[in-house]
Order: structure tokens, then C-alpha cells, then sequence
């Protein structure tokens, strides 16, 4: 902190404050605006209210189905071109990153057509035999999963990857050398390695799922309903300001008291360092 | 805004001649360029460009008033300027709940019918703060290549042995309600107030065979095109637009929940007297067929239907078929607005 650097932060500092800090400070505030306890009331109603409970219950589950699933594709793939030579992994990353640049809305709507019961993934499964009617993919929990896994991918892989190219293949074989099969060598000694990458990608990505709201209300039923989805109907449909400031208030609660429990088990700094 | 202005006093003590100079200019250019100009927030897409060809352009050419379009109306926005005192719209266009809920919230100003014409209209469309600019209806949907013999009621919508397929409807109470209470068999003038414990139990009946509850006008003409679902809701304009682009999807007049979309006018615009001429231009019959024409919005007036051009006249009801339709109550939406979300949200994730 004594850095003679450190007002280099000050615009950045600034610009949070009066852009972010501030204007969700005064939004958490109107529920207060008639006096605290009618406040403190309307959050308790909405923590007793049975819809916004299940409504917070489907946001976390979604977001955990959509972290493993990110973790089980992602982490093979990090590994992957994290033992690349340098100059190769930069291309496949550039790959990575390829969905990134396509409008979100597109991805989801280009999944409706994959999906739906005359899609083409329909379509194979019925022609070539597998399936006589048409396997239900579309308006679920999986079909809302599979959009969100596709979008939120790219952040896992390169925070993963970002922590597992620091590891030296050099240890791994070192294991060998003494004795350890390959299997259990990578369990040994990669994996404890690049659990602080994977822990980062995984609380990032259950993160950025909490606020997800135009995937789930495409792809989902009715059992989808994502909190983002009920934030935006309370302000855009019904003009509901106190609402949707509650409920973004448990949203942000929630994660902050998820990235207290994270730091409990891991170190905070793991999600920003580049070598683990 | 006001945020932005609490900087440290060190500083606005240094800024505070150039800032007053500042305000000078812009309040010495303000009157001429607020006469010059209005903002009018519309919805975006397919409507504002007929908007702009039909409204905006030949009203800037008339009076010389420019008009600069916001594609982004919603009640939140509306609330949240009149709320930080920067009110930026002059004319927000919007639908029957919105000048409800936004009257109910002083953030309007009354139309000034001595300048807006409102002969012609009667006078349940007419509101102390909207001059009424298109209708449209909420009607069954169904897909043409699926379903040969459309229904005929909402009872027969809801009937799952004669369609015995996938249905869509809309996540939001409006409308849904008033389609239950009808296939429930009450009397079209007498769904209101609404007897919500019949509705939700008709809805029940129902929930099973819903595919998806749809979000926006795009979503329910796909669910229904793409054979997602072989019944479904729609609200009129988009039925016509999809009808015109050949997809198979299909109405029924019978039933419809009519809604009346309207013109209103933010209380601290910059420039009322130009919003109020803006609106008087709007409600002339030449411009109000174009854009019924362009868009599939339902005009009851004969004098205004027979100006509709002749390929988008087939989308409109004929006075038969308007007849059997229900006009959606917005002051019992008014009042029950926020618990019937509530309870419909619930219904909905249970």
C-alpha cells in the first residue's frame, strides 16, 4: 500500500464509486425511504414470500449445474492447452474465446433451433432410430443449463488455464521419475496445483450465473425462473422499484456471503492471481 | 446526477465560475432549442420505422419540430427520470396498465384537448392523461399447419381432449386471467372484478400442457410457428406481421381482450406544447391508417378502416368479430396490478 504507484487507482476508485458504489447504495435505500422499520418489513416479507424462496432456490441450483458442468468440460480442455507450446495455445485460446464475440441473444435463439422437437439434434435421434418420438431438450433445466454452460465456458477455461500453464510439467514428470504412475501422479501433484484455478473459474462462473436473465427466459419453463428474469419484470412490466431493489439486495448478499465462504477455504486472492 | 455533483467543495469552488458560465449558455439556448425539438420514446423495431415514416418525418416537415426517437419505452425508465428530475422524454408512447400505474404515480401531464382533437373516439378509450393512439387485442394463436379447426372460445382453447397438444401463454397475469375467467363460462360483460379463485383453477387445468410461458411478442409467435406449441396467445400486431412474413400461424377473433395503447406526455418535459402538437398530428385518421396499415393495429373507426390499405384490411376484424370481443379493464388492473403479479409469479414457479 505504500506504493508511490498507488494513485494510479484513484480514477478507477472513483469512477466505481460514483458509477457503481453510490447508485447502489441509493438503490438499497427505497425500501427505506418510509422509514426504516416499513424497510426492514419489506425485506422480511420478501424472505418469507414463497415465490421469491423457490425463485432463489431455482438461481442457485441452475448456477450450481451450470458451474460443475463448466468445471467438467473446461478443466480437461485448460489442461489441455495448458501443456501446449506456448505459440499454438494462443490460437486455441483465441478459439476459446470465439463465442464471445457473438451477440448473446443470437447464441440462445441459435440453441432453440438445436434443441427444439423438429431440431435438427430431434431430427437425428428420430431418424436414425434412436428415439421414435421427439426427447424433450427444450424449455427445461437442461436445456437452460446447456445455454448457460456455452456462454460461461470461456471464463472458466481461461482461469483455469491462466493458473495451470504456471504449473511445470517438470514436477509431474519428477513424480514419475520416482516412482508414481502417470495417473497418480497428475492426482497427486497436478491436481492439488490447479485446484486454486479451478476454484476461481468455479465461483466466477456460479457468479455470473446468478445474474443471468435472457437465457433462462428463452430456454426455460416455468420452473426456470431466474431472479435476473423477476428483477427485470419488476421494474420493466410493473414499475415495482422497492421490489426489485429487495430482491437485487438478497441477490448481492448472497453472493457476498458466498465469496465469505470461499475465502474461508481459499485464499480471496486465488480469483485474480495469474500463478496459483 | 445530483451524486455526481457532491465532489469535494475544494474543487467545485474551483469549477464554479466556468459551471455557472456554462449553465448560462445552455439556459440562454435552452427555449430556442426545446421549441426546436421533441423526444418521443416509442418500442422499438418494426414500429418505429413505421412511426418514423408515418408520424415523425411528416410532422418535422409540417411544423418544423424535430423529433428524436428513443426506441426504449418501459414504465421503469419513465419512473426512474421523473424520479431524478431528468426528464429526457417528452411523448411516452405506452400501453392501457402503464398510464394507469403512471397516473396513479403523478408522473403525467394531463392531454390538452384543446389542441388534441378527441372527436371521434369513445369515450372509454379517451383518459384524462393519454390520447389513444393504436389498439390491438390479446387472441388465441394457433399453428395453421397443425390445427385445421381453430377454436372458437377460450373454452375450447382450454379443451384438452379435442387439442390435445402443447399450449403457450404469456409469464404475466394480464390477459391470462381474463382468458381463464372466459373459459370458465362467464359472460364476456362480466369477467369483472376477476374471480381469481375460478381463474388459477382453470389455469391449473392447464399449466400441464403449457410448453413455455413466453416472454416477449417474438418468443410467442416462434413457439407457435416452430410448432412448439399448437395453441397459443399473441397479442394482434405480431400475428399480423408474422402472417404477412408466410408463417403458419393463424387468430381467432373470437374472444380477444382488446387493449388501447396510448400518447402521453411526461410532466417536466422540456417541451409540452410541442408534445401536445406532436399528439394532435398523430391522432389525424390519414396518419393513424398508415400506421394500422404498416403494423396490424385494430382501428374500429369505419372512416379510418377505409384508408387501411387493402392487403393489410384482411388482418383487421370485421365489425362482427370486434363485437365479440372484451376490452381489457384497466382500473381493475390498476388496483390489483401488484398483487396479481405476486400471485401469478408464484403460481407460476410452484
Amino acid at each position: 500500500m505504500k506504493q508511490k504507484t498507488a494513485w494510479l487507482i484513484f480514477p478507477c476508485l472513483a469512477y466505481l464509486l460514483v458509477m457503481y458504489v453510490l447508485p447502489t447504495a441509493i438503490m438499497f435505500m427505497a425500501p427505506f425511504e418510509a422509514g426504516i422499520a416499513p424497510g426492514l418489513t419489506s425485506f422480511g416479507q420478501a424472505l418469507q414470500e414463497p415465490s421469491y424462496q423457490r425463485v432463489m432456490g431455482t438461481t442457485f441450483e441452475i448456477s450450481l449445474v451450470v458451474t460443475i458442468g463448466c468445471i467438467l468440460l473446461g478443466y480437461p480442455t485448460a489442461y489441455y492447452l495448458s501443456r501446449m507450446e506456448t505459440q499454438r495455445a494462443r490460437i486455441y485460446l483465441m478459439l476459446v474465446t470465439f463465442p464471445l464475440w457473438t451477440s448473446l441473444l443470437v447464441r440462445t435463439y441459435a440453441w432453440i433451433a438445436l434443441l427444439q422437437d423438429a431440431g435438427i439434434i430431434n431430427s437425428f435421434l428420430m431418424q436414425s432410430g434412436l428415439t421414435e418420438q421427439p426427447v424433450k431438450l427444450l424449455y427445461n433445466q437442461v436445456s437452460v443449463a446447456i445455454g448457460m454452460v456455452q456462454i460461461l465456458l470461456p471464463y472458466a477455461i481461461i482461469t483455469m488455464y491462466a493458473v495451470m500453464v504456471g504449473i511445470r510439467s517438470r514436477l509431474v514428470q519428477t513424480a514419475q521419475i520416482l516412482g508414481a504412475s502417470p495417473s497418480r501422479a497428475f492426482l497427486h501433484i497436478f491436481v492439488p496445483l490447479s485446484l486454486p484455478g479451478l476454484s476461481a473459474a468455479a465461483l466466477l462462473v456460479f457468479i455470473m450465473g446468478l445474474g443471468f436473465f435472457v437465457t433462462p427466459a428463452l430456454l426455460g419453463g416455468r420452473r426456470e425462473t431466474m431472479i435476473g428474469t423477476l428483477i427485470q419484470q419488476q421494474v420493466v412490466l410493473m414499475g415495482d422499484w422497492n421490489s426489485a431493489a429487495i430482491l437485487s439486495a438478497l441477490l448481492l448478499v448472497a453472493t457476498i456471503v458466498l465469496l465469505g465462504v470461499y475465502s474461508r477455504f481459499a485464499k480471496l486472492s486465488n480469483l485474480v492471481s495469474v500463478r496459483g | 446526477m445530483r451524486n455526481a455533483a457532491d465532489t469535494p467543495s475544494r474543487q467545485r469552488r474551483k469549477f464554479t465560475p466556468i459551471l455557472a458560465g456554462a449553465l448560462a449558455l445552455v439556459a440562454s439556448h435552452a427555449p430556442a432549442m426545446a421549441e426546436g425539438s421533441i423526444v418521443v420514446a416509442d418500442a422499438g423495431g418494426a414500429m418505429a420505422e413505421s412511426l418514423a415514416k408515418r408520424l415523425y418525418e411528416p410532422f418535422e416537415k409540417e411544423t418544423g419540430i424535430k423529433v428524436i426517437a428513443d426506441h426504449t419505452t418501459a414504465l421503469g425508465k419513465a419512473q426512474a427520470m421523473a424520479k431524478s428530475g431528468n426528464v429526457v422524454w417528452d411523448v411516452f408512447y405506452t400501453g392501457d396498465t402503464d398510464v394507469a400505474q403512471a397516473s396513479q404515480d403523478g408522473i403525467l401531464l394531463p392531454i390538452d384537448w384543446s389542441v388534441v382533437p378527441k372527436d371521434g373516439f369513445s369515450p372509454e378509450v379517451l383518459n384524462e392523461y393519454g390520447a389513444p393512439a393504436a389498439a390491438y387485442a390479446l387472441v388465441m394463436t394457433y399453428n395453421t399447419n397443425l390445427v385445421k379447426e381453430p377454436p372458437k372460445s377460450w373454452a375450447e382453447w382450454w379443451d384438452t381432449a379435442k387439442y390435445d397438444c402443447a399450449r403457450t401463454m404469456r409469464n404475466v397475469p394480464v390477459d391470462n386471467l381474463e382468458a381463464a375467467a372466459l373459459a370458465t363460462g362467464v359472460d364476456r360483460g362480466a369477467i369483472y372484478p376477476i374471480d381469481l379463485e375460478a381463474a388459477y383453477k382453470q389455469l391449473d387445468k392447464i399449466q400441464p400442457k403449457v410448453v413455455t410461458f413466453w416472454d416477449s411478442g417474438a418468443q410467442s409467435i416462434q413457439l407457435v410457428a416452430d410448432g412448439s406449441a399448437c395453441l397459443g396467445t399473441a397479442w394482434t400486431s405480431r400475428v399480423t406481421a408474422a402472417a404477412k412474413a408466410s408463417q403458419p400461424v393463424g387468430l381467432v377473433w373470437n374472444e380477444a381482450v382488446y387493449h388501447q395503447d396510448y400518447y402521453t406526455v411526461m410532466k417536466g418535459s422540456k417541451n409540452p406544447e410541442g408534445a401536445m402538437k406532436f399528439i394532435a398530428f398523430a391522432m389525424r385518421p390519414d396518419v393513424r391508417a398508415g400506421i394500422a396499415s404498416d403494423l396490424g393495429f385494430v382501428e374500429g373507426d369505419a372512416a379510418i378502416q377505409a384508408m387501411i390499405s387493402p392487403e393489410s384490411l384482411k388482418y383487421q376484424p370485421t365489425p362482427e368479430q370486434a363485437a365479440q370481443g372484451v376490452n381489457s379493464n384497466i382500473a381493475w388492473w390498476a388496483d390489483n396490478l401488484m398483487s396479481a403479479y405476486k400471485r401469478y409469479n408464484a403460481w407460476l414457479t410452484q
